[in-house]
């Protein structure tokens, strides 16, 4: 204990606990650097999981029991999608208000296409509206990341406006009514099916956590997505392709939230048109509370993952407690300013750790 | 003599322990336009920093009226009477002449804008200086000469006694420049004392009355204007080992490198001239001459209308920055913080950010090496403090340009455009940034160096060219290639036809 209070102070005296150059650290574990360094990356967060799951599991029992664990999973794994793909547009310093409405268009066009379909082949039937989905959501991120690449519109319009005619277009096509007569084997086998006891929706979930992580941090366009997002000036001016960049970035982005659509339809074994509304709001927030900086350049995929997770927790462990949802909503916005507000503060926290290291 | 309005009195000043101002002592007389002369780092900044109250002196004092006064902030030197117009613009684009100069103290009357008495006060503040700008006018719509001129006019607001200009004349034209001299002229009749920034010989003739010429951080020597000979001036500015600061490369022009042939595009009009391989050559002018653009037409950063520009012979056409970054060409920005540097990731992710191809392997990036040769080119470059992982904005100026400078070393290129290399950058850094464009150089590389730094291009290049007017005015070797001979051609009025 001895040992960490000296540190403590050796650092208020602006010096270095580590030398600057790698090689050769202490092997001493240190807790306030640990902590230092967590909140840099992450925020608050990991401590906020750790509360809330302490929290629920002592004023409720059932919030640890199998069966709401699988639930909780399942809820994680679409929040969790849409989270990552909302990740893929901050990173490039962009908004995307539409991935909910791009959930509800593709959900009814793949619902329609197999409906249409249901009475022949139902694994042509389950191929067709899956490549509708995905169509779908290819066509939306085209549109949005061309005015935004191209014609240089601000995300936040673009996604907004997409995000009304998106709903709108579903809502007329389908008159406000659910669409029914999907083929039962698409419900059971990506909506109810488990693998190994574990279901489809989060094993679709962990697949594109590990394509993003990949995709961001071991190629070439996740590293100049992070630049253009940190100073699309600069990037541009090395030599990055910073409309391809874009593009790719924004579509993928989409094509997430069509994937989620997709799994929501099998869940719900209907096509609707008013799926998703919480999700540009809810993702956002889980962005932000896992660190993903709204001004681009930052953001880890474990920190989107981390943010949804919580966002997950934090409404099941209500519901558990039977907090009323308009409470909930409260909360939530509430967390959303607090995660805003964390953001700067880990901002800040982040220079000082600099300085002092340069000092 | 009259007593000085302001002075210094042994003042000291350092920044992470490199001393920027050593023992300097100066005057400022009422009615006097007094010229700072002195390199890119020689102290001048950190000096009206001082007297302007953006820093404190470690050690000595300032002086007001004779007084010692501790000037802790801008407000605080407003009140002493010590106002700065500085170089980058300071009025709100939006807001109209008038609103600008009444900016923070406007005539209230129970709590209401007197619109009327706000237009008074302004047209007051400009008739003084003998503007007719109006004060309707949005500021974001005058030219840069008739904004520099509103916030002299804001800066003599209330009792100032000592303006400070850094660098008026910087991005004005000859015409705007004179009518900016004839208002300091009506200004030291009033008995206004004046410090006036800048880099150009002839200015400091036509409008200054005394001259301290600082380097280094130190005080040179302080003396009237018609005491001191421009040769005198250069010496006592660069009379530092210069040969010390300039690596000595020896011209082996080869074949290659890049080529203009009538390039016309941007404010760049038929510009034709040559960088061969293995060579360094300087291009220089006034701010607004184009030669900034000429740096932007070889990346691909400004449309070329006509002409064409070839790499190794090939000609580019219009393509893209990254097509031509392909093409092995590579261009540094002058303004690093908006231009250069990726703020919020690393320094080593910035320097391999041009080339991350080299460390590809079946499409996924070899991140050990990549990390491995970033940190070997930024030890090279002696970064300092040596922390690759380290965010660009924490280091100095020279070392975010050593960061930028790295790109060029990650592969083998071609041709390297640097636009203003040293600009902020302090002499220590400086001789190092000299040393790695000299190895470019060595390496058989074509190096073209854009800058108004001109005993940079004196001393760095093999071959100068002199830009003014959107047009090459002169070209410049050998004996030929020295301060004296090239300035004159910085004014040269535009020359139609010279076929």
């Amino acid at each position: 204990m001895t040992k960490l209070d000296t540190k403590v102070v050796a650092l208020a005296h602006g010096q270095t606990i580590h030398p600057i150059s790698g090689p050769g650290r202490g092997g001493s574990f240190d807790f306030a650097t640990f902590c230092r360094r967590q909140f840099i990356s992450y925020g608050i967060l990991p401590l906020l999981l750790i509360i809330l799951i302490l929290t629920f599991a002592v004023i409720e029992p059932r919030f640890l029991s199998y069966a709401n664990i699988m639930n909780v999973t399942r809820q994680v794994s679409y929040l969790g999608i849409i989270v990552v793909g909302q990740m893929l547009y901050l990173v490039t310093a962009n908004y995307d208000l539409s991935n909910g409405a791009t959930v509800a268009l593709s959900s009814i066009g793949c619902a329609l296409v197999m409906a249409a379909t249901a009475g022949g082949d139902p694994a042509t039937s389950i191929a067709l509206g899956c490549l509708t989905a995905l169509g779908i959501s290819l066509l939306v991120g085209i549109v949005n990341s061309v005015l935004i690449a191209v014609v240089k519109v601000s995300s936040f319009m673009v996604t907004l406006g997409m995000a009304s005619a998106a709903v709108g277009v579903a809502l007329l096509i389908t008159g406000g009514v659910p669409v029914y007569g999907l083929p039962a084997e698409f419900t059971r086998y990506f909506g109810e099916a488990s693998i190994m006891g574990i279901p489809v929706p989060a094993i679709v979930f962990a697949c594109v956590v590990a394509a993003v992580y990949v995709l961001l941090n071991w190629t070439k366009t996740g590293r100049h997505a992070f630049a253009v997002g940190g100073n699309e000036r600069a990037a541009f001016q090395a030599g990055v392709n910073v409309r391809r960049t874009l593009l790719c970035m924004c579509i993928s982005g989409s094509v997430l939230a069509g994937l989620v659509g997709l799994l929501l339809t099998a869940r719900m074994s209907t096509g609707e048109a008013n799926v998703g509304i919480e999700f540009p709001l809810q993702s956002i927030i889980a962005c932000v509370i896992g660190g993903i900086a709204l001004s681009g350049g930052e953001g880890r995929v474990s920190g989107a993952v981390m943010g949804a997770l919580f966002i997950v927790l934090l409404s099941n462990g209500m519901d558990l407690i039977r907090v009323q949802s308009y409470v909930q909503d409260v909360l939530l916005g509430a967390l959303l300013v607090l995660a805003v507000i964390v953001d700067k503060l880990r901002a800040r926290v982040r220079l000082r750790q600099v300085a002092a290291k340069a000092a | 003599m009259t007593q000085p309005v302001a002075a210094t009195r042994g003042v000291w000043k350092s920044f992470q322990a490199s001393p920027a101002l050593r023992d300097v002592s100066i005057d400022f007389r009422p009615g006097s336009v007094h010229v700072l002369f002195g390199e890119n780092g020689a102290g001048k900044s950190t000096l009206i920093g001082l007297l302007s109250g953006v820093h404190q002196p470690d050690e000595g004092e300032i002086l007001i009226a004779g007084e010692a006064k501790v000037i802790s902030s801008p407000r605080t030197a407003r009140e002493f009477g010590v106002s700065t117009v500085f170089q980058d613009p300071a009025l709100i684009p939006q807001l109209s002449v008038g609103e600008n100069l009444t900016l923070g103290r406007e005539p209230l009357r129970r709590g209401l804008l007197q619109r009327a008495r706000q237009t008074e006060i302004a047209v007051e503040a400009l008739g003084r200086i003998g503007s007719k700008i109006s004060v309707s006018a949005l500021a974001g719509d005058l030219s840069r000469a008739d904004q520099q001129v509103v916030e002299i006019a804001r800066a003599l607001q209330g009792s100032a006694r000592l303006l400070i200009l850094d660098e008026p004349t910087a991005t004005l034209t000859e015409e705007e420049t004179e009518r900016l001299f004839e208002i300091l002229t009506k200004l030291r009749a009033d008995g206004i004392a004046m410090i006036y920034i800048t880099h150009r010989m002839g200015e400091i003739r036509r409008i200054g009355d005394e001259v301290s010429v600082l380097r280094d951080g130190t005080l040179v020597r302080t003396a009237r204007v018609g005491d001191v000979t421009d040769s005198e001036l250069v010496e006592l500015m660069t009379g530092r080992r210069v040969d010390a600061i300039f690596p000595v490369v020896s011209h082996r022009p080869r074949e290659g490198g890049l080529d203009f042939k009538r390039v016309s595009g941007g404010s760049v009009d038929d510009v034709s001239f040559h960088v061969r391989r293995g060579e360094i050559v300087g291009m220089t002018g006034l701010v607004g001459s184009g030669k900034g653009d000429v740096g932007k037409l070889c990346f691909g950063l400004a449309r070329a209308t006509s002409g064409e520009i070839l790499i190794d012979g090939e000609d580019v056409g219009a393509s893209s920055p990254d097509k031509r970054l392909k093409r092995g060409i590579i261009y540094y920005p002058g303004d690093r913080k908006r231009d250069g540097l990726v703020g919020v990731r690393s320094a080593r992710e910035n320097v391999t950010l041009s080339s991350l191809d080299e460390w590809m392997k079946w499409g996924f990036l070899n991140r050990a090496r990549e990390k491995a040769a970033a940190t070997d080119i930024l030890v090279k470059l002696n970064l300092r403090p040596t922390n690759p992982d380290a965010l660009p904005t924490t280091f100095s100026g020279g070392n975010q340009q050593k960061i930028v400078l790295g790109r060029g070393f990650t592969r083998s290129y071609a041709v390297h455009v640097f636009d203003e290399p040293t600009a902020g950058v302090d002499v220590g850094a400086r001789a190092e940034i000299y040393d790695a464009i000299m190895k470019l150089a060595d390496a058989g590389a074509a190096v073209l160096v854009i800058s108004s730094d001109l005993p940079e291009i004196v001393n760095l290049s093999h071959r100068a060219y002199v830009v003014a007017h959107g047009r090459i005015v002169g070209e410049f070797s050998g004996d030929g290639l020295n301060e004296k001979t090239l300035l004159p051609y910085f004014f040269q009025e535009p020359t139609r036809a010279v076929q």
